[in-house]
């Protein structure tokens, strides 16, 4: 029974008090007057009930009806929502309203009331009905249960519940191939850490015996012997240092640029698997700044990370043990502006990563109007648009000029200001070390030892405070990134999925209801039975839902109700690419990839023979004219086939449907925008196609479609008639107005013989 | 504002396509002249009379211009959706008259008007928000917002949740500051 969750506990009383008849509870977000507010919508055994809570918090009924007087009950669909009517005593009142995000459900809902009441009627006839069900509730978004937080799409775990570190151990994971390099990376840092601290000790007694000894005991040729030496391991200490670093820098590069691949490609094999929505959803630009940019960035995360994390840490923690034991009074000076530091970051670091996200949003739509204007460059000339894609453009990018201005510069500001207040630590050893020097408890030779670790002790304190900067820009990345390999496809393979080999051809649609967005269905509870090899012509006015039905059975898309079965098999439960591998499909608008005519043609079979691709192409009447090319079969078509004409790219397009010889053809506007004479060519290698084939197929033309077995008339998303030209003709409905809209528009075709 | 009445704005592109079918009523505009409509409800239906031609028992109002000019140009449709003519304005109605459409035009358009900005917290790319509209406070969510804003001037963006419920913030500087504040954060 479907019950709210969050239903209010007075109401929940006094509903289970007086309702052991009930049939379910549903939530409205939306007052009569449009206002925000909750009601609720109590179906039972005697009718229907608006309960409403007053100022009080007591559950009121502000609208009853019982079954009897309900007639014609029916949502209205809005803008942003909807509404349920009934028709009381003759007048039609509108009972609840809801927002889009109760869209299903309340159109679940009328679909119920409108069986019962049919139901409630066939009964007093006294037929004996089926009693209705309420449609099982599907697709919900999901909530994270602890924080509430929307679940991204396709997956069950929430991010912000996951730990903040899993995201760095997530990270770490990608190291793990190259551990033989990590490990290296990080014992050079261990060595050039110990090779770095050498030279401040020898500070030491440079200055306190050999430069100002304070015992005049030593001679001034001891004084240079001693010099000697502490120079000369100056020297070594610095050799080793430099062999260290520069190793180290070699692995690392090696390491970032092994990473920086590893993570393209697994993002990039990752997209290939994503469904149709996916894509819509999300700008081709934007998409490739994440393949290309953000993988880099990711990379660098990784590498300098490690660096960060590990070198400057351990120097970090070796310089303060050192501080600490040399004078832990000085040493605790230092540290007084750090907490105020640390407190400051805090602070403004969200403002930073926001400024940081903005700009990156700005250079990926910046991107995306790239590429955009550039596929479309032959409409941006035809009409003279050039000047407004410049300017277009040009605000574009000056989007990114000012938000990384303002992101850059905040961050100019901020850090040199940060370092200054960190620096006043030094500034207080300078005072308090300078007064104890003077007052003879410290010698000049430890104040410079101080003062030098002190130096390399800014240095790893400076590098954590731009940590946060520097993993807001990249944690920023990899937020992209791993939301791309987070995502589940929306159209998923189902753990169970049966193979299907070959297949019959035999496709039933039962109850499909499906749309593009949820609150919108495009196809409306469509059912169809079509045997292997029949060929069914989809027709109706564009709009129709015709490519929907074709998208469904590609399964682009999962229906939202109902199933769509193949040789008796649940879509969803077929392997993908079992199911791809049997189905071709030729659109209106071809798309071919940038290659060879030969390639594309065998897209799908790339180990087909080259006389195969012949036999292909001669049937789909393309032969003659790829031979005509002075490049034959190796003519190059162009991105997307652009060097192609219409026509051309169509018969290469049917060429390669029928090298890859499916089971289920779909054949979309395939000759609409070609000549006469083309369409005639093509039609011939449809004829050919088509044979032995399950074949849907839309056409403009209603001629075209003669050949078809059957004819399915789609109105509105509908399925308005199905049967014979003949049959249609003669039921004068539909189709009949169809044809003859084409007949007085078109006196050459001859039409419906 | 193009005033010639009744000019052919509907060309045919394809002559052969069932879509656009040849009648001259779909080729042509019909420009209603408000003195001759009057509107009236009943129940929760729109009624019009147009005077000396027809009554049509239940119509419907569009705005053609949702989000850029809610005010000029509507659609007025029958029952079955069929367009019935336009009207460019409602100014020239009588009141009762108007009364009547601006109600169904509050009702179908449902997008609620943000007055102030109370909250909003990005987490994980999702931001949540809490407004307070003409009607009345609200919560939701929105995901991918940079990508799904729809931007219409400098000043007016329409924000759409994650339900496809839309937000409308006509002009971004009558907010308070701590509003703009809180919307640029997240733009
Ligand atoms: N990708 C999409 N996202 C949202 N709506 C879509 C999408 N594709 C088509 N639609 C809508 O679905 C309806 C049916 O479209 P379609 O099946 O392409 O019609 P046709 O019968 O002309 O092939 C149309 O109202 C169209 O606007
Ligand atoms: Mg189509």
């Amino acid at each position: 029974m479907n019950v709210p969750s969050d239903l209010p506990s007075p109401l929940a009383k006094t509903l289970s008090l007086s309702h052991d008849s009930l049939k379910a509870i549903f939530a409205t977000d939306i007052l009569l007057d449009g206002s925000f507010g909750k009601e609720w919508l109590v179906i039972d055994d005697t009718g229907l009930q608006v309960y409403a809570l007053s100022p009080s918090g007591e559950p009121v009924i502000r609208f009853q009806a019982p079954w009897l007087a309900i007639k014609a009950p029916q949502t209205e669909s809005l803008v942003g929502g909807g509404a349920l009517l009934l028709t009381l005593d003759g007048h039609t009142r509108e009972i609840l309203r809801h927002s889009n995000a109760c869209q299903k459900e309340f159109s679940r809902v009328s679909k119920y009331l409108t069986e019962y009441v049919a139901y409630l009627k066939d009964k007093a006839e006294g037929k004996s009905p089926e009693i209705p069900v309420l449609a099982a509730d599907r697709g919900v978004r999901l909530r994270c249960p602890h924080c509430n937080l929307l679940l991204p799409e396709g997956t069950q775990v929430c991010p912000a519940c996951l730990h903040k570190g899993k995201v760095i151990l997530r990270l770490a994971g990608y190291l793990r191939p190259y551990w033989v390099e990590a490990l290296w990376i990080i014992l050079l840092m261990f060595a050039g850490l110990i090779l770095n601290l050498i030279p401040p000790y020898l500070t030491r007694p440079l200055v306190d015996q050999v430069l100002v000894p304070q015992n005049s005991a030593s001679t001034p040729h001891q004084r240079l012997v001693l010099l000697g030496w502490l120079v000369f391991g100056l020297l070594v200490a610095q050799i080793l240092g430099t062999g260290a670093t520069i190793f180290r820098s070699r692995i690392l590069v090696r390491l970032g640029a092994l990473l920086s691949h590893d993570l393209r490609l697994k993002l990039y094999s990752h997209l290939q698997f994503m469904s149709i929505r996916f894509f819509e959803k999300r700008p081709v630009g934007a998409m490739l700044s994440r393949v290309v940019q953000d993988t880099d960035s990711l990379e660098e995360v990784l590498v300098e990370g490690l660096q960060i994390f590990v070198g400057q840490l351990l120097t970090l923690i070796g310089i303060g043990v050192i501080l600490l034991m040399m004078n832990w009074k000085l040493a605790l000076l230092i540290l007084i502006p750090v907490p105020i530091c640390l407190w400051i970051s805090n602070l403004c670091m969200p403002r930073l990563i926001g400024l940081w996200r903005r700009s990156w949003h700005f250079r990926s739509r910046l991107s995306t109007s790239v590429t955009e204007s550039l596929s479309g460059s032959r409409v941006v000339k035809a009409f003279a648009r050039e000047e407004a894609e410049i300017k277009r453009f040009s605000g574009h990018s000056i989007d990114v000029q000012e938000s990384n201005r303002i992101a850059h510069q905040s961050i100019q500001t901020f850090f040199p200001m940060l370092w200054l207040l960190m620096s006043a630590g030094s500034l207080l050893v300078w005072y308090v070390g300078g007064r104890s020097i003077i007052g003879g408890d410290m010698t000049l030779g430890v104040m410079m030892t101080f003062l030098a670790y002190l130096g390399m002790f800014y240095g790893p304190l400076n590098y954590l405070t731009r940590l946060a900067d520097y993993l807001a820009r990249s944690l920023a990345a990899a937020e992209r990134v791993f939301e791309i390999l987070d995502s589940d496809p929306d159209v998923k393979e189902d753990p169970g999925a049966v193979a299907l080999r070959p297949m019959e051809g035999r496709v039933e649609f039962v109850n499909v209801t499906f749309g593009y967005e949820s609150h919108r269905p495009v196809l409306k509870n469509i059912s169809l039975s079509v045997a292997p090899g029949e060929m069914i012509g989809l027709v109706g006015q564009s709009g129709a839902g015709k490519s929907t039905t074709m998208n469904l059975i590609c399964r682009f898309y999962d229906v939202n109700e109902g199933e769509i079965r193949i040789d008796g098999i649940d879509l969803r439960r077929i392997k993908q690419t079992d199911l791809r591998s049997q189905i071709g499909v030729v659109l209106q608008d071809t798309f071919l990839f940038n290659g060879t005519i030969a390639e594309n043609i065998a897209f799908a079979r790339p180990d087909a023979s080259r006389e195969d691709i012949l036999a292909a192409a001669k049937a789909a009447n393309a032969h003659d004219f790829i031979v005509s090319k002075p490049d034959g079969y190796d003519t190059l078509v162009g991105e997307r086939g652009q060097s192609l004409s219409g026509g051309e790219r169509q018969r290469v397009a049917i060429a390669r449907a029928i090298l890859h010889n499916p089971r289920i053809l779909i054949l979309d506007e395939a000759t609409a925008s070609v000549d006469t004479d083309t369409e005639k060519q093509i039609q011939e290698a449809i004829a050919r196609l088509i044979k032995g084939r399950t074949t849907f197929a839309i056409a403009h033309r209603l001629s075209t479609l003669r050949n078809a077995n059957r004819l399915v008339v789609l109105k509105n998303g509908a399925l308005l008639e199905v049967g014979t030209h003949a049959e249609l003709l003669a039921k004068e409905g539909e189709f009949h107005r169809l044809v003859n809209l084409q007949k007085e528009t078109s006196s050459i075709m001859a039409v419906g013989k | 504002m193009n005033t010639s009445p009744a000019a052919p704005t509907i060309v045919r592109t394809d002559p052969i396509s069932p879509s656009i079918p040849p009648s001259p009523e779909t080729t042509m505009i019909r420009y209603f002249d408000p003195s001759h409509l009057s509107f009236f409800m009943a129940g929760a239906t729109l009624r019009l009379t147009v005077a000396d031609e027809y009554s049509c028992l239940q119509v419907s109002v569009h705005r053609m211009f949702p989000l850029t000019h809610p005010d000029q140009y509507f659609s007025i449709r029958d029952g079955a959706g069929n367009e019935l003519g336009v009207l460019r304005s409602l100014n020239a109605l009588d009141p009762n008259g108007r009364e009547c459409v601006l109600l169904a035009l509050t009702r179908r358009y449902m997008a609620a008007e943000v007055r102030k900005i109370i909250r909003a917290r990005e987490r994980f790319g999702i931001v949540e928000w809490e407004v307070e509209t003409h009607r009345g406070v609200c919560r939701f969510s929105t995901r991918d917002l940079r990508d799904n804003i729809r931007r219409l001037s400098d000043r007016h963006f329409v924000i759409p949740d994650v339900e496809g419920n839309r937000y409308d913030i006509p002009d971004l500087a009558a907010l308070d500051t701590q509003s703009q504040a809180w919307l640029l954060q997240h733009l």
